[in-house]
């Protein structure tokens, strides 16, 4: 047996069983695909919040550290040139105890990301339930909305949400270009999808965003103290 | 449609972060192997690549620190040997009995000799261990930096100190900054000994120590470095000319002037009722000298220190870009604390370097100097039986 398909019978398959499960679950209880769409993307969101949390903690002082080894590596580059600048820099990474291939096998945010979008990916992407089913002017979930004159307006709108997230929480100006372009790159992979699939993924990311968003401003709505606790659902600084 | 266009922004970065990990990992890759097949193609199988103490010396100007120690050394330990990046012959001092002397190449061919070697303490005055220099050895159990000149850490190249076991300090300004860099990169403490500087135990025997009478006119030495800084690059030789109408003058060019500089070395000779010292040490001269005039040369320190005079200095301002001193901020504690006898000079004031010179000699206070030295070079005047002492409580220790 192929390792990719180990994998996804160990993993995926079992996930895709409680995905399924949980839409099905909302099916029945709002007997609308298209909003079981949305309570899905939320419902997943919360669910996998505690993990977020627990991440996004120890990713803090993870990015702290890299961020001041990124500065000290810029600061020998503006010196020093060609083998100098080569040792210097190999230092630096000896002082972090920074392996540039370990970013591969330690990025479990991102990880984790993968395996949840793969799930849902795999569970949309050719879901019969969404043949020909239409929710809020969207005629058929399984195919491109074309609302926009032809063209399709989910996709629009989940990279406004996406640009509106990196305008709200990213401030490093190099940041937010990478965020922009990311976003637009996404706008260009998901134009064409199903819009059940941009549906779910749109309503994660609104989710998402009104969490970070509520999360943030939580201190001038309600006590400090209750805050507190409560601004554990923001996972963004 | 591939997975990762289901990735959000937020996680867009750790994405773009793995990415460039995997580049940066295959750079690193390819440019580490090229240097490790060039080590490979240098590294020998030496017969004489283990001792118990182990000297490296990169240049013959540091012999002059080393002799002094290995001296009072080779009196009780044995299996010492001198490793010398220069061939060796007759013209230079000799070694102590007991003390082996191996030559090896200049470079990447000596430094892929040193990567290998066994000894239980190796000490050496090359900065960089396991960052340029050499590597550390599996089969060297220590590894110590003695110091050739007072100074500070905050002149030298990114991470001078960092992979050393142990240094042996000239004072306490490298002592304290040496912490703070352990600090600002949170490495572990290495043993930082009070030692001094071995080679002005040296010096100090050509001082004249009776006190003369003042001269009628005041010898001056001009001794400045060479290249870009050098008093002569910046001024001409128009700064000889104008000290010598109310002075004595002598000028001792550097060495490497000759060869880097030829143009300002013929015009230096040239100089009309100036004496040009070009002995192989400086010891004579300096005796000689009522005050000094340099620029970023070593010989303010030795000049100030040992023959206790005052000096004249250039104030160049030296970019910090990329240097230690980057991170440690703040000014040159060495310079203040001397400020009283080596004289900074901006370089747009060098028209009034006669009034500087009349007023140091003028407020000259050897007390003074010997207050700061006091608290600013461990042992003078012993360091070389400390230095040796301190070597010995390394290797009793491995």
């Amino acid at each position: 047996m192929p390792i990719a398909q180990l994998l996804d019978n160990l993993f995926l398959q079992p996930l895709m069983l409680i995905c399924e499960g949980l839409f099905l679950w909302l099916l029945s209880l709002v007997k609308s695909p298209g909003a079981a769409l949305i309570l899905l993307g939320i419902c997943v969101n919360l669910l996998l919040l505690p993990l977020y949390y627990q991440m996004e903690r120890s990713g803090r002082r993870e990015r702290e550290r890299r961020d001041a080894m990124q500065r000290e590596v810029a600061r020998i580059k503006g010196a020093f040139t060609g083998r100098e600048r080569y040792f210097y820099i190999k230092t630096i990474h000896r002082h972090y105890q920074y392996r540039p291939l370990k970013t591969l096998f330690t990025a479990s945010d991102l990880f984790l990301q993968m395996v949840v979008f793969s799930t849902a990916y795999r569970y949309l992407k050719d879901l019969p339930l969404l043949d020909g089913v239409s929710f809020l002017g969207i005629p058929d979930l399984s195919e491109p909305d074309g609302l926009l004159f032809g063209f399709h307006l989910l996709p629009l709108l989940m990279t406004l949400a996406n640009l509106a997230s990196v305008l709200y929480y990213v401030e490093d100006k190099g940041k937010r270009r990478q965020g922009f372009l990311l976003a637009m790159l996404f706008l260009v992979l998901l134009y064409a999808s199903p819009s059940g699939l941009v549906l779910y993924w749109t309503s994660s990311n609104v989710f998402s965003w009104l969490r970070n968003l509520f999360g943030r401003n939580l201190h001038r709505i309600v006590p400090s103290s209750f805050s507190k606790g409560l601004s554990r659902l923001s996972l963004q600084e | 449609m591939p997975v990762f266009a289901y990735i959000d922004p937020g996680t867009g970065s750790a994405l773009l972060y793995v990415i460039t990990g995997v580049f940066v990992a295959l750079y690193f890759a390819a440019r580490g192997l090229y240097y490790r097949v060039v080590e490979l193609i240098f590294r020998g199988r030496h017969k004489r690549q283990k001792c118990t103490v182990a000297i490296h010396c990169e240049d013959p100007r540091y012999e002059i620190t080393f002799l002094p120690v290995l001296q009072i050394l080779a009196q009780d330990q044995r299996d010492i040997t001198f490793f010398t990046m220069y061939p060796r012959d007759d013209t230079f001092e000799a070694l102590p009995k007991g003390v082996d002397h191996c030559e090896i190449a200049p470079g990447m061919v000596g430094y892929a000799h040193l990567n290998h070697l066994e000894a239980k303490v190796l000490v050496t005055t090359t900065p960089q261990l396991d960052v340029m220099t050499f590597r550390r050895s599996r089969r060297v159990k220590h590894y110590s930096m003695m110091q050739h000149a007072l100074g500070e850490s905050r002149y030298v190249r990114p991470y001078a100190y960092d992979f050393f076991d142990s240094v042996l300090c000239c004072g306490e300004i490298v002592k304290n900054n040496i912490r703070k860099m352990e600090e600002i990169r949170n490495l572990p403490k290495k043993q930082l000994f009070e030692t001094g500087i071995p080679h002005w135990d040296e010096l100090r025997k050509h001082v004249v120590t009776e006190v003369r009478e003042p001269r009628e006119r005041p010898l001056v030495l001009i001794a400045p470095s060479w290249g870009p800084f050098s008093i002569f690059q910046a001024f001409g030789t128009g700064i000889v000319e104008m000290v010598a109408k109310k002075y004595d003058v002598v000028v001792r060019p550097h060495p490497q002037m000759k060869i880097s500089q030829p143009e300002i070395y013929a015009s230096i000779l040239a100089l009309e009722g100036v004496s040009v010292d070009t002995s192989r040490t400086p010891g004579e001269v300096m005796a000689r000298a009522d005050i000094l005039i340099s620029d970023i040369s070593g010989i303010m320190h030795e000049f100030a220190f040992i023959h206790e005079k005052p000096v004249i200095i250039v104030d160049h301002k030296v970019a910090m870009s990329g240097l230690e001193g980057e991170l440690l901020g703040g000014e040159s504690e060495l310079k203040e604390r001397c400020r009283d006898f080596i004289v900074p000079i901006p370089p747009s004031e060098m028209d009034g370097v006669l009034d500087a010179i009349e007023k140091a000699l003028r407020e000259h206070s050897r007390t003074r100097i010997v207050e700061v030295r006091e608290k600013t070079v461990y042992n003078f005047s012993h360091a070389s039986e400390v230095a040796a002492a301190q070597i010995r409580e390394i290797v009793a220790c491995q």
